[in-house]
């Protein structure tokens, strides 16, 4: 089936480019300067009580450590997925490859259909890598200190799996953004600017609705960062607590908000696409 | 084909078809048709609507109104279906810079369901064979627009559209890619639809020609008659001062030009015979009557100059 074939070729441009694998070994190097940060943190600062001290080892530990694995993830994953998503897709029209392929009669649909699957694959394989390498690092600081008894709960194959495909739909959410972005804007730069734009813009507008109360801090409730962190309340490892204090939407519900927003943006990008010239006038 | 091309049907037929971007019409009620295993030119100056049409022919545009056919398909409503015996290449190749020749060419194959054994085969007859494991951003324009030719020849397309295809490359490339192009629709029984500016190009690799303008089509046919039916009659006499000026006393002749030995007069080609006879009987020898040839470029000046007097008017 065609639609398969071109999923497969996405997959294979992205395995051999390098931009993603950049980004997937600077996201690496950014978790393990943050099990160093508060490893130091927890053995070095005069500051620390032996309490928080302990606190911070503790947290450190496997199986402890997937919180902040996970909590990282989501606050850096999700600028690297707009970066990953608009870079792939806006590419296509810097490079003038879109033009070439949708001359040869494949549908737009099944082109931004087979480019969308590949990069909610390549987000899983990076959030498998993810739990890898952080599992290792947790495992290593855990050999390293000589504590290496450690007790896992009934559940915790069952917890770290529903946690990480939670972040990781997070993940794909940001990715949508950067990719209608992308596909609106035709082209790489623009699509990344807008999107960056979007995941920094939204959290300050947001949050200065919330300081001016009533009706407007209750539309803070809608926005896409805050929805996120709601949904990531339903997890045992990496719960978001950026709002405590204040109500939030179910898990659940945050999620079928967040589900609604990405089949408008992307019906919006899909129809936009379809109907646009791909050339401009002669 | 072009002798037979009025009793086969075109492969690719475009009726009426018109573009607007805003309140510029690129393309105006423009009516095509290429044959089977002909090659045939789109001829027109920068900004004439070439590249919009061929966009609208491959789905990339979509037309205002008009239809276009291909192999019997209406291109507009399935594409898909029509363009599956069509490579393209628009505007410049387009290629990704951080795959190899090789796999940017196997990457396509696998979109378009071409056999693997056949990019290795398109890679020799390209020329590329042994450059085909460098990445895509070392090339030179010259192997760019080849790789590009091979792609167009994944899945042995029956109509192949290649847009400005000699645009960057040097002289020598640019002839070498002119008889690949021969070589595709001759000897390997393809449609070759090919647009240009450059006039040379046209007259030397096409069969057929559409000369356009401001989108509208000015003149279509076969490539001889375009040069040689219009109108005028080229006479070898010996005094060619006197034959001038009998030339110019005859009602139905327009016009008449003469050099040192033959005189051009501006008359239908029927009526040549009228005026052979009117100088041989005033005493001048003919020793040769045969239609004038012109080259394409002043043809096309003339045509495009006069289409520019109309809309003046």
């Amino acid at each position: 089936m065609m639609i398969f074939r071109i999923i497969r070729v996405e997959l294979i441009k992205i395995r051999k480019r390098q931009s993603p694998w950049i980004m997937l070994g600077l996201f690496l190097i950014s978790i393990a300067f943050y099990f160093l940060a508060v490893s130091s943190l927890a053995d070095a600062n005069p500051e620390t009580t032996q309490a928080d001290s302990m606190r911070l080892r503790e947290g450190m530990r496997f199986p402890n450590g997937y919180d902040g694995l996970l909590q990282t993830t989501f606050r850096i994953g999700t600028i690297l997925a707009v970066i990953f998503a608009s870079l792939l897709t806006g590419s296509e029209y810097s490079w003038g490859t879109l033009r070439q392929v949708l001359s040869r009669g494949i549908p737009r649909t099944y082109f931004l259909v087979g480019k969308l699957v590949a990069i909610f694959f390549s987000l899983f394989i990076a959030m498998l890598i993810t739990l890898f390498f952080g599992t290792g690092f947790m495992l290593a600081g855990d050999m390293i200190r000589g504590t290496t008894d450690f007790t896992l709960s009934d559940d915790f194959g069952w917890a770290i799996t529903t946690d990480s495909l939670r972040v990781t739909m997070i993940l794909i959410v940001y990715a949508c953004i950067g990719f209608a972005a992308s596909v609106i804007t035709r082209s790489s730069a623009a699509g990344l600017g807008a999107g960056a734009l979007f995941v920094f813009a939204e959290v300050l507008i947001f949050s200065a609705l919330s300081i001016l109360g009533g009706f407007w801090a209750e539309l803070s409730h809608y926005a896409v960062y805050r929805l996120a962190d709601d949904v990531l309340m339903a997890n045992k490892f990496g719960q978001s607590s950026d709002f405590a204090g204040d109500w939030s939407f179910s898990p659940d519900w945050a999620a079928a908000i967040l589900f609604l927003y990405i089949a408008i943006l992307m019906a919006i990008t899909f129809i936009t696409f379809g109907r646009r010239d791909l050339k401009g006038a002669a | 084909m072009a002798s037979t091309a009025t009793q086969v049907k075109p492969i690719v037929s475009i009726r009426g078809l018109t573009k607007r971007f805003g309140k510029v019409t690129a393309v105006d009620q423009l009516d095509l048709d290429v044959y089977p295993e002909e090659v045939f030119g789109l001829l027109g100056p920068n900004g004439a609507g070439k590249s919009s049409l061929i966009g609208m022919i491959l789905g990339l545009v979509r037309p205002n109104s008009g239809s276009i056919t291909m192999f019997e398909i209406d291109a507009l409503k399935n594409s898909r279906r029509a363009l599956l015996d069509v490579g393209a290449i628009v505007e410049d190749p387009a290629f990704y810079p951080y795959l190899s020749g090789r796999d940017n060419l196997l990457a396509l194959a696998r979109i378009v369901g071409a056999k693997k054994t056949q990019c290795d085969d398109l890679l020799e007859l390209v020329g590329l064979k042994q450059k085909s494991s460098q990445k895509y951003s070392t090339y030179s324009t010259g192997m760019r627009q080849r790789l590009g030719l091979a792609s167009v020849l994944l899945n042995d397309p029956k109509v192949v559209i290649l847009d400005e295809p000699t645009r960057g490359l040097d002289p020598a490339g640019a002839n070498e890619f002119r008889d690949i192009v021969r070589d595709i629709a001759k000897t390997q029984g393809r449609s070759v639809l090919i647009s240009s500016h450059i006039l040379a190009e046209v007259e030397q690799t096409c069969d057929r020609v559409a000369i356009i303008n401001k989108g509208k089509t000015l003149k279509q046919g076969p490539l001889e008659e375009l040069l040689t039916h219009r109108g005028q009659s080229e006479f070898l006499v010996g005094d060619t001062a006197k034959a001038v000026s009998i030339a110019e006393g005859i009602g139905f002749v327009a016009g008449t030009t003469g050099n040192k030995s033959e005189i051009r007069v501006n008359v239908d080609v029927k009526d040549a015979a009228s005026v052979n006879a009117a100088l041989v009987m005033r005493g001048i020898d003919v020793m040769g009557i045969q239609p004038a040839k012109s080259d394409l470029e002043s043809y096309f000046l003339e045509l495009t100059a006069s289409a520019e007097d109309q809309t003046e008017s």
